[in-house]
């Protein structure tokens, strides 16, 4: 049937989940952070690192050098096909972006802001705070309405990591043949990094705040690779209380 | 003090407060700081460097500059350091290459008495009759010929950076740091990479003019990297270079070359005596307060000759100039000959005299008159320097012989290139600092958006100094004359007469010349062979240097330690979300592809044995899985399967076999219906990214309304097997999972463990089995759930290797293993999958011709006669002593009591029952054809 209501035929892989017990939803990366000695706190379903026995040092490096934080638990949805007939109708706080751009989601329908990055003309990816991700979906499947555009929740298809702090383009240079100079704030670009498909997304903050988006089998390969050149550079992990605290969250 | 260092002096490079020891082939001696390895040697009285690749033969300092091979050494293990540019440290352990016992009593040296038995392209013709010899002669031509072992230790920590400046700038003399001011001032980011650890290393003088220009360049911003050699230029355009303990691939907007020239050896017999050396050399060891020699000749035509006459001089050598001009005029002549320097003009030297060392040369002086001796113990020639070109040439410049520069110079540059400097031709050095200046300014001004042209009469007056025709100077003769090898290749010992020999057998092109004699493949790249191979090549050949042009330049350009070109290569992996419940489990792992896998937690035996008697699981979230939605999802499907899935119902679940266009067997899974428009399908767990890409570049040419979205990451999925397995589900999922509520090949969506799942029954194993697919985040939580529910019902998990056992006694297929490039479905007895009915889909055109003339192979099932022995994967099946087919899996399975596997045999063998003959490891065995299933042939457990 041509364009008819998507049929969330696949399981939701994020939010509308009543779990029999506790918060369950964890990243690729969770025994690595409880081996640095994590804190954990909840983001919706989500147990994410809280932090790592010293937000002081934590909130330093994102000044000083550089850190590494797992935002995987941030709502994430894949958006492929015809989309510029779609992205008109998005609750967008901007025009609609061109490829390369990321431009903010609007609140709407009793969900916060977000983040639209245009990675191609025929996909983009939506960021969301987790707990606004049921209500983002419904969102945009209801704008792709009869568009010949997929909208699918992909929050655990990707690890995500970010990567904030004046050595961000020292860590990128080892691992990544992108100029990371040409990387503007508010833009984003489908790369490699350290060997493996990843999508960069630079959030429009002061400094150099940069989303880095894996397949979550390739998580802890990628966790381990960037935090090792992230200490190279003097920098360390950092959680999500030290990112709250900057406001980023 | 050694007898050879000489009194301190203003700007010399050593620290005479630093004593240095280090070891030479055990023996100890002393260095200072700022010493090189090389000069350290040549301090202590070292002349000989070790010993050449053929035939032996004592070899020397020559460049001192890192260009030629003449000094390769093995230091503290790593082989082939240039002695000339390591800077000497406390402790080091060198020693010598290619000589035993000792690099001045090696015992090779009788294979250059030899040389008449190994002529050009020695390598294709001795030892290769009878053929029985060549096994022989190997290892001792590899024993003896060489450079240096490999190392013992460990390859370099080294790490890889990209860097991306405006501006690069190749080369740290005047011209390139010239370059870099002027574009690190206009704006650019400037980047300047030299190979040598000091800039303007190579120049005779210039010392002063080349430190204002560095401090000009640092005062502007511009980026100086000095032990960092550039040794390609790739598509990209990329730059790769080696520093210390790092990797650089450098893609710049703007690239200056100035890569300078090379000075090049002349060829006459006796060319690789130590003690014979270049003009360039004897400024550097004198800068380390070094005297090469006591008694010397410089054999010159122009001023830097004479510029190192004087040098040698006043460091109290006695010097002969031999001059090729015939009249000797000018300021450095004069000043020479009021130092005390004996001059020789309109003569050239015709030959090198010594054993160990120089000891003399002949002079020739023309017109009859016999050649003179003049004793000596080193031979300075300030010759010909080639403009360094090759970089530019890998990046894609044209060269095209100079007749005025005598050499081939870049004509063309491609779009983002500039040269400026002894690359251009030799330049005066105000004309190359000119020439690097405007290079610099045109770089900015192309990389920067909002660069200024600059000031027109200054550029003005640069482009006037600039300007002119290149510098030059009588080139010595191709050869010498009289008795002793003359080497064109000092690397690969390639002498004249071998080039001749050659060129007589028909490689008489510069490129088949190169590849038969192995001239200029050597460790210096051509760097010290180039000019005098293509010279005589020009001369024997009877073509002129512009007709025999130059080989093909290829990296490396400079030498790089395997461990720098391997920095920075991380191994990525795959782990499903399961991973660390697994390695508490105990499992042990395996790569399959990219993932790591269970490979078992117990025996493999024992976990098929819960599969078939109670309730196993096995984490499958590796499989590839594709979100595959749209108004024409199932034309996409019918196109690209044999099968059909246009009568499939919403919730069915059907087998699909996926073809490439000329019907071999791509891929495998299952293809779930989960909506009118929608469908969930799996692939092989090695193949999902290059199916999804297979799909979307069908789409592309079928132009059909459908989205694909690989999944596979999103989704855990586990199989849970076995009589008990249903029971198990019924604790843990709100479905009615019966015979009746869920059957054999129907998906449904229910909670399991509380999470909202996609369920399947299928049955790789052969066991009833459900497969379930939930959000990768919630594996563990479901993976905990199972488990504990499945206690009492006598779970465990079961891994990769107990799944293969399981398959093979069901005769299920995998594609890449038990198929290949030549595998189609009518082999592989998948006849019932193809349905030739429908109008189209990939491979049709072929399985049409395939299905009339019948597959000459078949893929059948095997139960070993002998129950101990299991062929291993690849074993033969042989008729006779012909092989005519050949096993793809392999495994003891316990519910057969013997080995079982899969094999492809001639069609004629596939019947059941038939005997099979196996061969391998020199053994042989019997089995039976099986055609149907060991397990359950009828389905019955899988459907129940």
């Amino acid at each position: 049937m041509s364009g008819s209501r998507p049929t969330r035929a696949l399981p939701p892989a994020a939010t509308d989940l009543p779990l029999d017990d506790g918060p369950v939803m964890r990243s690729p990366m969770h025994r690595l952070h409880r081996a640095l000695e994590a804190t954990f706190t909840t983001e919706g379903a989500w147990e994410v690192p809280a932090g790592y026995g010293d937000e002081a040092g934590e909130r330093q490096v994102l000044d000083a050098t550089v850190g590494l934080a797992d935002i995987t638990a941030r709502g994430k949805l894949d958006l492929r096909g015809g989309l510029d007939a779609v992205l008109g109708r998005l609750d967008l706080a901007a025009a609609p972006p061109v490829t390369g751009e990321v431009v903010a989601l609007a609140p709407a329908g009793g969900a916060g802001g977000g983040l639209l990055a245009r990675i191609s003309g025929r996909r983009a990816l939506a960021l969301c705070p987790h707990p606004d991700l049921a209500a983002r979906l419904e969102a945009m499947e209801a704008a792709a309405g009869e568009a010949p555009v997929m909208v699918t929740d992909a929050t655990s298809l990707h690890a995500g990591l970010l990567l904030a702090g004046p050595n961000t383009a020292a860590v990128l240079s080892r691992l990544t043949a992108l100029d990371p100079a040409r990387l503007a704030p508010a833009t984003c670009v489908a790369t490699r990094l350290a060997e493996i498909p990843a999508i960069l997304v630079r959030r429009e903050l002061p400094g150099t705040v940069l989303e880095v988006y894996a397949g979550s089998e390739y998580g802890r390969y990628a966790w381990e690779t960037l935090l090792a050149a992230v200490r190279a550079r003097g920098g360390r992990p950092v959680g999500w209380r030290a990112l709250r605290a900057l406001g980023w969250w | 003090m050694s007898p050879h260092r000489l009194p301190p002096a203003p700007g010399e490079r050593i620290d005479r407060t630093r004593t240095l020891a280090f070891t030479l082939d055990g023996t100890p001696l002393e260095g200072l700081g700022g010493d090189t390895v090389g000069s350290a040697m040549a301090a202590a009285g070292i002349t000989i460097t070790g010993r050449s690749f053929k035939y032996h033969r004592p070899r020397g300092l020559m460049c001192a500059a890192g260009a030629c091979a003449n000094c390769l050494v093995t230091v503290d293990g790593v082989p082939n350091v240039r002695a000339c540019t390591a800077p000497l440290r406390a402790g080091m352990r060198v020693r010598r290459q290619n000589a035993w016992p000792s690099a001045e009593r090696d015992a090779g040296a009788v294979f250059d008495r030899l040389s008449f038995a190994m002529p050009a392209g020695f390598y294709y013709k001795v030892g290769q009759h009878p053929r029985f010899l060549w096994p022989l002669a190997e290892p001792l031509v590899r024993r003896v010929a060489g450079l240096g072992p490999p190392p013992s230790a460990p390859a370099l920590d080294a790490e890889k950076v990209h860097l991306h400046p405006d501006v690069l700038v190749v080369g740290g003399g005047p011209a390139g740091l010239a370059a870099a001011a002027e574009a690190a001032r206009a704006g650019a980011r400037t980047m300047l990479v030299e190979q040598a650890a000091d800039l303007g290393d190579g120049l005779a003088g210039g010392g002063a003019e080349v430190e204002d220009l560095a401090r000009e360049a640092v005062a502007a911003r511009a980026e100086i990297l000095t032990s960092t050699a550039v040794f390609g230029a790739f598509e990209g355009p990329l730059l790769a270079a080696a520093g210390p303990g790092r990797l650089l691939g450098i893609r710049s907007a703007q690239t200056v070359f100035a890569t300078g020239a090379i000075e090049q050896p002349a060829v006459f017999p006796n060319n690789d005596l130590p003690g014979v050396m270049l003009c360039g050399a004897v400024g550097r060891l004198l800068r380390h307060r070094v005297l090469p020699g006591r008694r010397a000749v410089v054999w010159t035509s122009d001023a830097r000759g004479y510029a190192a006459a004087a040098a040698l001089l006043e460091a109290g050598a006695a010097v002969t100039v031999v001059d090729g001009r015939p009249v000797v005029l000018g300021p450095e002549a004069e000043a020479a000959r009021a130092a005390g320097a004996r001059l020789v003009a309109g003569a050239t030297v015709r030959r090198a005299i010594g054993r160990r060392r120089v000891e003399a040369v002949e002079v020739g002086t023309g017109g009859g008159a016999p050649p003179q001796r003049l004793a000596c113990d080193l031979l300075v020639i300030a010759g010909f320097r080639m403009p360094s070109t090759s970089l530019l040439a890998q990046a894609g410049a044209r060269l095209r012989h100079d007749p005025g520069a005598g050499w081939f110079l870049a004509a063309e540059l491609p779009p983002g290139m500039h040269q400026a400097g002894d690359v251009t031709g030799l330049r005066t050095l105000e004309a190359a600092v000119a020439q690097g200046r405007l290079a610099g300014l045109a770089a900015a001004a192309a990389a920067l958006v909002d660069a200024g042209s600059g000031d027109a009469s200054r550029r003005a007056e640069l482009e006037a100094a600039a300007s002119g025709r290149p510098l030059s100077s009588p080139p010595p003769p191709p050869l010498g004359a009289g008795e002793g090898k003359q080497f064109a290749c000092l690397c690969m010992d390639v002498t004249d007469k071998e080039m001749r020999q050659a060129i007589a057998e028909g490689f008489d092109s510069i490129e088949l010349l190169k590849r038969y004699t192995t001239l200029s493949m050597g460790p210096c790249q051509s760097k010290a062979c180039m000019w005098s191979s293509i010279r005589l090549c020009a001369l024997m050949t009877g073509r002129t240097e512009a007709q025999t042009g130059t080989p093909t330049a290829r990296p490396p350009w400079s030498p790089v330690p395997l461990g720098i070109l391997a920095a920075g290569r991380p191994h990525p992996r795959k782990e499903t979300a399961l991973h660390d419940r697994h390695a508490d489990a105990g499992a042990e792992f395996m790569w399959a592809g990219d993932w790591r896998r269970p490979h078992h937690y117990a025996a493999p035996a024992d976990e098929c044995a819960a599969v078939h008697e109670r309730v196993a699981v096995i984490d499958v979230s590796t499989l590839g899985k594709l979100r595959v939605r749209g108004r024409q999802a199932v034309e996409l499907l019918e196109r690209l399967y044999p099968n059909r899935f246009g009568d499939m119902r919403v919730g069915q679940i059907r087998y699909g076999l996926m073809l490439k266009d000329d019907g071999v067997i791509l891929d495998d899974g299952t293809v779930c219906r989960l909506g009118e428009d929608e469908f969930f399908v799996t692939t092989t767990s090695g193949g999902t990214e290059a199916i999804e890409q297979w799909m979307e570049w069908w789409l592309a040419d079928w132009n059909l309304d459908v989205r694909v979205l690989n999944v596979s990451a999103a989704y855990a999925a586990i199989n849970i097997a076995g009589p008990r397995s249903r029971s198990l589900m019924e604790r843990i999922c709100d479905l009615d999972v019966s015979a009746r509520g869920l059957p054999y090949l129907r998906t449904a969506r229910g909670r399991v463990a509380g999470v909202e799942s996609l369920i399947l029954r299928i049955g790789f194993v052969g066991e009833l089995g459900y497969e379930i697919h939930i959000p990768s985040a919630c594996a563990e939580h479901l993976w905990d759930r199972v488990m504990e529910a499945g206690a009492d019902l006598g779970i465990v998990p079961f891994g990769v290797e107990a799944q293969r056992i399981l398959r093979l006694e069901k005769q299920h297929i995998l594609v890449g293993q038990d198929t290949d490039a030549l595998s189609d479905p009518y082999g592989a007895a998948m006849t019932w999958i193809v349905k030739l009915d429908k109008p189209d889909f990939l491979g049709r055109r072929m399985l049409l011709e395939l299905a009339e003339r019948g597959p000459q192979e078949r893929l059948v099932g095997f139960v070993v006669e002998d129950s101990g022995t299991v062929p291993p994967e690849g074993a033969a099946v042989v008729e006779g002593e012909r092989p005519v087919g050949r096993v793809t899996s392999s495994r003891y399975s316990a519910v057969a009591g013997a080995a079982i596997g899969l094999a492809w045999v001639p069609v004629a063998s596939a019947e059941e029952g038939r005997v099979l003959e196996l061969g391998f490891d020199g053994r042989r065995a019997r089995a039976r054809v099986a055609l149907r299933p060991f397990v359950d042939p009828e389905g019955a457990r899988v459907r129940s």
